[in-house]
């Protein structure tokens, strides 16, 4: 059984936003709507920083808060454990909106519910989501959870460090972070950050 | 019935429609949207042709694979084959496309109305023969009164081989500049020349691969995001290499470091002479290295005694034991340990040397031509289309090809900044006064292709008094910026994904040639620059410097004398060749790769002692602050080059404004809170702003910071303007170094000013939908 | 598969209706014969046929017809030299330093894409009808100027329904989005007016078309 997760090494992502960019071009994402944006945060005082760029996205979680409150069934998970919406049958009630504790959702133009949805159509002809394809730090992993020798599973077996957004949340991300900069782990704050404050 | 009979109006033809194949009463088809219907297909489920090219959205030249459906570029990639590339692409180079596709784009050759101002802004559209024959009869003009000379010939991007190079090479001027020299990496590529007898090539040649340790100063890799060498310095970390960075800022890069240096900026001269104090005095460096490949130890040994840690700490403000860790350090993992070179070297004004010391501590470190240094590289030798001998060699440089030696009598008067400084690339910004003054000659016609004037040459309000002063100006751009509109001739450019170019011949670990092949039309009446140039030539009756048919003739040709053709590189779009790296490389056939006339490293440089210069760098401090100001420091971003991504829909849509990065002590000391608007104030009565003021612990105390590129101020750019603060406008002077000509930027002092208005600026998108008057 | 064509606002989506018009089919075809004159005479590049027609006072002929026939008011034109209304077009259809004014694509207008869903539902509207815009014409083919040249075309060749659609469904939208912003821009006195006096025709032209 196929369980898509990924894996963001935090240690090498320096926030410079070519994932972001890439999933726009080839999602053809309008400007204003971000199914992947950069957060970076300064943490520590002078001259003890460090600085935590992190990427954020859908997570496609385990257990999805935005599948139970959809009122027509067009959020559902897939075989692999992809959390997809199906355009067609969604009304743009927003709840799934509301539900997502991650901001990973937003309604695009037209009238529907758009999201990061791990490239499917790149994933059936055997390619990588173009966010972890044209990442010049290498800090993606994508893959098979169930398989331990994808490239997800032993970026996290050999990892210093794990972690994952609002485990308090119990949703069960499937998108892990590794090696985060601070001794506490990822700051808390999570969520599009508009671009009045800039990517940076 | 005739369709003339219904034509009352004489204006109301230019025959644009025609009959078409498919007649035939069919109904409408109805575009009304249907809520429960399937969704409309996405590209990707189209019919996608890919066709090779080079990204143009930077100076690196990734090699791309781009996308078309239904006419229209999709998508560009990297692909694996491309050394530069590899499969990624920066944000810069994934977001490319939206210009080709920005309804603001230059679609016509335009000319300035008669009797309007350099300026104004107001111009008609021309056919591409009268834009020639304007050009002509003025370049004839300007010719007969004042020389072929007269005419300077500023380039940057794929096609400034024509406009910089090719062209005045041809008609006689030796006024051609690109701003990548003199205002970038001039003072690096003469402290190489003089060092190793080779320049720098623009992909700097550090053995990423192959390091176990990297000390950055003021290198800010993360935030200028070259994509191998983001790649390449990512994989090192990976692989357990160490890495202290040098910086007034906690870049990304200190991010990534174990050890971060808050240098008082200006003063790495003095650490860098520190560092061979102590690689010296504690016998760090290789002694058969230093035998075999340098001349000149005993003079740097004696030279640098004085510079001990203790001196250097005081004026770096860089603990005195922690630059002898740091040394002992960089001594463990010798040679695998190296100090890169970073571009934009142009700081203080004495740049070149302060290039040499950092040369000379690799040689120390006994890296230079080793694994884990510095590789050796050279481009790919392919044939240039045979033509006719040039009347004047081209003299403007660029990444690796400064020239060291004066040139043989020449019928032709020296550039007008030659004697200005040592090295004999021209300087950009030294062409603009004589446009002025006249001395010591008149320069009256200028060309400009894809330089963007009031955002790269410091002295703004100098460089448009020259403009207003001259007999022709004439831009080639692919966006009407606002030194465009200033032009009296705007040729535009059909953008790379529409275009061929020459061969792309990359100096690097592997050497190699990549190709540019057009993936859509040119839209509009845009053309590519080798047509602009060709056809430009014949008017002025060069055109026996032409001799190509067009472009597929031009490139075949070339490629044919190296057993390959065009359509062989339509097919793979990247040749790569075998590189010599290593000293080893050459020596197996008693090559040596040094230049210098001792063919060895000179540590202390016979011929800038001769010419009046320090043999070996000394530590000349930098300006003061004068009080109550900080000094203007500047930098890149990801999201954006240069001034030129600024009405990118996309790319404003991740970064819409820069910001100024000020201490969190001086921010309290001033009243400014994270997020306010403030003003910045230079001297001689520049100010920029509103701009955002980032309140930040990761500067020091004495300076500020913001990237570069933004505050445009004419409207175009209409989603750019106003946002933001220009560093380039702020820079209301320059310290020239001597010995290469670069114009030293950072010693530009601000005021910073809070309770500016906010902008309330639209958010992107809306903008993007909405086109009425701000 | 569908024409589908997304709008940038689903609300602007019309079903089809058609009112019967109170007017005699001579009227209506010269009603539409001059607002597809006006249409080119004033998205083309000003050259010196439209400073003739201006001198001799077609433009303001024309357009006092159509005011007449439509019941409406004839723009008032300031008069004006050629270099000033070249600068003008320039500065609001070409090339701006502050960005022009109005991209004069009908594609455009409606789902901000150059050369997307709409204008490719454009081309096929035309193409259906027999017209096509020439490969020599030395722009985008959803440019006003192109597109009013074929919707001459149409009319020449007696189909005026599809004219009267061309109006309705592709340049309506323009003038609903840019109309006002021409007017406030423009500085010539020329094309400020015309361009007012044009939005108004058109949606009284295609009145009950889908409006």
């Amino acid at each position: 059984m196929t369980r898509y997760a990924m894996a963001i090494d935090l240690a090498a992502c320096v926030g410079c936003s070519a994932c972001s960019v890439a999933c726009t071009m080839e999602n053809d994402v309008p400007v204003g709507n971000h199914r992947l944006w950069i957060r970076n945060t300064e943490i520590g005082t002078f001259p003890n920083l460090t600085v935590e760029f992190r990427p954020e996205q859908c997570l496609h979680c385990e257990n999805p808060p935005c599948v139970p409150v959809c009122p027509t069934g067009c959020c559902f998970v897939t075989d692999e454990g992809i959390v997809d919406i199906d355009s067609k049958k969604c009304i743009a009630c927003g709840a799934c909106i509301a539900a997502c504790p991650y901001d990973a959702r937003s309604m695009h133009p037209d009238g529907y519910v758009t999201k990061c949805d791990f490239c499917k159509h790149r994933l059936e002809e055997g390619k990588l989501p173009a966010c972890v394809e044209t990442c010049p730090t290498l800090c993606r992993s994508f893959g098979d959870l169930d398989d331990p020798n994808s490239a997800v599973s032993v970026a996290i077996r050999t990892a210093d460090r794990v972690d994952v957004l609002r485990p308090e949340q119990g949703t069960g991300p499937n998108l892990y972070y590794l090696n985060a900069p601070a001794s506490f782990g990822l700051t808390t704050t999570v969520g599009q950050v508009g671009t009045e404050e800039g990517a940076h | 019935m005739d369709r003339r009979d219904f034509l009352k109006l004489s204006a109301a033809t230019v025959g644009a429609a025609t009959v078409s194949g498919t007649a035939g009463a069919q109904t409408l088809p109805d575009w009304i949207p249907n809520p429960f219907g399937p969704m409309p297909p996405q590209w990707y489920d189209g019919d996608v042709k890919q066709v090779y090219s080079y990204c143009e959205n930077c100076f690196w030249k990734c090699g791309i694979q781009v996308s078309v459906e239904g006419g229209k570029v999709r998508k560009v990639d990297g692909y694996a084959a491309n050394p530069k590339s590899r499969g990624m692409l920066c944000p810069r180079g994934q977001g490319a496309p939206t210009q080709t596709y920005d309804p603001d784009r230059l679609k016509r050759p335009l000319i300035r109305i008669e009797g309007t101002e350099r300026g104004e802004g107001q111009y008609r559209e021309a056919t591409w023969d009268e834009a020639f024959d304007y050009i002509a009869e003025k370049m004839f003009k300007i010719r007969d009164e004042y020389g072929t000379e007269a005419t300077a010939w500023f380039g940057h991007g794929t096609g400034d081989k024509w406009f910089a190079s090719y062209l005045p090479g041809a008609w006689g001027s030796p006024n051609a500049a690109k701003p990548s020299v003199s205002l970038c990496t001039g003072p690096r590529e003469t402290a190489s020349q003089y060092t190793f007898g080779r320049g720098i090539s623009g992909h700097e040649q550090i053995d990423w691969a192959e390091t176990d340790y990297i000390l950055l100063i003021g290198h800010h890799i993360g935030e200028d995001t070259h994509n191998t060498q983001l790649q390449d310095f990512s994989l090192a970390l990976k692989r357990g290499a160490k890495l202290v960075v040098v910086d007034p800022r906690f870049s990304t890069a200190a991010a990534k470091a174990k050890d971060w240096l808050p240098i008082k900026p200006g003063t790495d001269t003095a650490l860098l002479l520190a560092f061979m104090n102590v690689l010296i005095e504690e016998n760090l460096y290789d002694p058969e290295y230093i035998e075999k490949y340098t001349l000149g130890f005993e003079q740097l040994a004696n030279h640098v005694t004085q510079y001990t840690p203790e001196w250097a700490a005081e004026i770096t403000d860089i603990p005195a034991s922690t630059i002898r860790r740091i040394v002992r350090e960089m001594g463990e993992h010798a040679p695998r340990a190296v100090i890169p070179v970073g571009r934009h070297v142009v700081w203080y004004g004495n740049d070149t040397q302060r290039n040499r010391a950092l040369y000379l501590v690799n040689a120390l470190l006994g890296n230079y031509g080793k694994p884990g240094g510095y590789y050796f590289c050279d481009a790919p030798l392919v044939e240039e289309y045979p033509h006719p001998e040039l009347p004047l060699a081209p003299s403007s440089g660029g990444c690796g090809g400064t020239t060291t030696e004066v040139e043989a009598e020449s019928p032709f008067r020296d550039s007008v900044d030659r004697g200005l400084f040592y090295g004999t690339a021209t300087a950009v910004q030294e062409m603009i006064p004589p446009m002025i003054t006249g001395e010591p000659y008149p320069i009256k016609g200028l060309f400009s292709y894809g330089v963007n004037l009031f955002h790269s040459i410091p002295m703004v309000e100098r460089t448009k008094e020259a403009l207003r002063n001259l007999d022709l100006y004439v831009a080639i751009d692919v966006l009407p910026m606002e030194h465009v509109m200033w032009a009296d001739v705007i040729l535009p450019e059909a953008t790379y994904l529409e275009r061929y170019d020459d061969l792309l011949l990359q100096s690097y670990k592997e050497p190699f040639i990549a190709a540019r092949f057009p993936a859509v039309e040119a839209m509009y009446d845009t053309k590519p620059g080798w047509w602009i140039a060709k056809e430009l030539g014949n008017k002025l009756g060069l055109g026996e410097f032409f001799p190509w048919e067009d472009m597929e003739d031009y490139l075949d040709t070339r490629l044919r004398s190296i057993g390959s053709n065009l359509e062989e590189m339509r097919t793979q779009g990247t040749i790569v060749r075998r590189g010599r790296p290593y000293f080893e490389d050459y020596e197996r056939f008693n090559r040596n790769p040094l230049g210098t006339p001792s063919g060895k490293i000179e540590l202390y440089s016979e011929r800038f002692a001769a010419a009046g210069h320090n043999p070996m760098p000394v530590y000349t401090p930098p300006m003061d602050v004068p009080e109550g100001h900080y000094r203007l420091l500047y930098g890149r971003s990801p999201m954006h080059t240069f001034a030129r991504t600024h009405n990118n829909a996309v790319l404003m849509d991740q970064m819409s404004e820069n910001e100024v990065w000020i201490s969190t002590h001086e921010a309290e000391t001033l009243g400014i809170h994270q997020g306010e608007y403030i003003w910045v104030e230079g001297e001689d009565g520049t100010r920029e702003g509103p701009v955002k003021a980032r309140v930040t612990e990761r500067i020091r105390n004495d300076c500020i910071y913001m990237v570069h590129g933004f505050g445009h101020k004419a409207p175009l750019m209409r989603l750019a303007n106003g946002r933001g603060a220009s560093d380039t406008h702020l820079q209301s002077r320059y310290t020239l170094d001597p010995i290469s000509g670069g114009a030293g930027l950072r010693n530009n002092f601000v005021r910073l000013v809070p309770g500016a208005p906010h902008p309330h600026h639209p958010p992107i998108k809306d903008m993007v939908a909405d086109r009425s008057p701000v | 598969m569908n024409d589908h064509l997304q709008t940038v606002d689903r609300s602007m989506a019309r079903t089809t209706r058609r009112v019967a018009h109170v007017v005699d089919p001579a009227t209506e075809l010269e009603t539409l014969v001059l607002v597809y004159n006006l249409l080119a005479a004033t998205f083309n590049s000003p050259r010196e046929a439209l400073v003739d027609d201006l001198r001799a006072g077609r433009i303001e002929v024309t357009a006092d017809r159509l005011a007449h026939l439509l019941g409406s008011r004839a723009p008032v034109l300031k008069p004006t030299d050629l270099p000033r209304l070249e600068a003008t077009y320039v500065d609001l259809f070409v090339s701006s330093r502050k960005g022009i004014a109005a991209p004069p694509y009908l594609g455009y207008a409606i789902d901000n894409e150059l050369l997307g869903e709409a204008a490719e539902a454009l081309g096929r509207t035309l193409e259906s009808q027999g017209v096509g815009i020439s490969p020599t014409w030395r722009d985008l083919p959803d440019h006003i100027a192109a597109v009013s040249e074929a919707g001459l075309f149409l009319l020449g060749i007696e189909r005026v329904d599809a004219s009267r659609e061309l109006l309705a469904r592709f340049m309506l939208p323009w003038f609903d989005r840019y109309a006002h912003v021409v007017a406030d821009r423009d500085v010539s006195g020329y094309y400020g007016p015309l361009i007012t006096f044009l939005h108004g025709s058109i949606r009284e032209v295609t009145r009950g078309n889908g409006s």
